[in-house]
């Protein structure tokens, strides 16, 4: 299993969002808004949609299902 | 707040980094530091009694939640871990099977257990539960 982005899905910002630090992939290109990616570990992981990247790095998702990122059209292999 | 690290609550070896307090959310608590945080909302409430259950999904490895408080102190100026709390009337069934449905597992705790352990809750963030598949 390919994470796109490493993250703690337990935790959340100040606006009940997921968050993650950019450090957290190696395709930084990638993690833009709206992007849909595959975030957490490789135990604990979902898809997710990028709302925001802000200027310290911080990544704000929110989860979505995989038919959700599946229309997103960057996940052939999401179902 | 403590100053001193207290032993660890969550059975494994916890890096000195990890643990001093701990904070819960509506359904999210975290373990801090100390606060002048980036994400530093606080609602305001009560502490839940000792008996509430604490979650956190996924196993309790010692290397991801050192990341995860490292990570944390990048952001927020503090090392915390972030928990789910029964409070607002959400069971800790309803918690594991909306907030958490993609772990494998949930790690149980009580309130009680963090509170013996010299560690501190606080209420932060989010506001309701959201379901994801």
């Amino acid at each position: 299993m390919k994470i796109d982005l490493r993250a703690d899905l337990n935790r959340e910002d100040d606006d009940g969002l997921g968050w993650a630090l950019l450090s957290g992939t190696d395709r930084p290109e990638i993690v833009r808004p709206d992007a849909a990616l595959r975030a957490g570990t490789e135990k604990f992981w979902s898809w997710v949609r990028v709302t925001s990247v802000d200027e310290d790095g911080q990544v704000h998702f929110r989860q979505i299902t995989a038919a959700e990122a599946k229309a997103s059209g960057q996940l052939a292999e999401a179902g | 707040m403590l100053d001193a690290r207290p032993d660890d609550p969550l059975g494994d070896p916890v890096p000195s980094c990890l643990v001093t307090g701990l904070m819960w959310t509506s359904v999210t608590t975290e373990i801090v530091r100390i606060s002048m945080p980036k994400q530093g909302l606080r609602r305001g409430e009560p502490l839940p009694h000792d008996a509430a259950l604490v979650l956190r999904g996924d196993d309790l490895d010692p290397v991801l939640l050192t990341e995860a408080a490292d990570e944390n102190s990048v952001i927020c100026g503090f090392y915390r871990i972030s928990v789910f709390v029964e409070v607002g009337g959400f069971s800790w069934e309803t918690i594991a099977s909306e907030r958490l449905v993609r772990a494998e597992w949930p790690a149980l705790f009580t309130v009680g257990d963090f509170l013996c352990a010299g560690l501190e809750l606080w209420d932060t963030v989010s506001t309701a539960l959201r379901c994801c598949a």
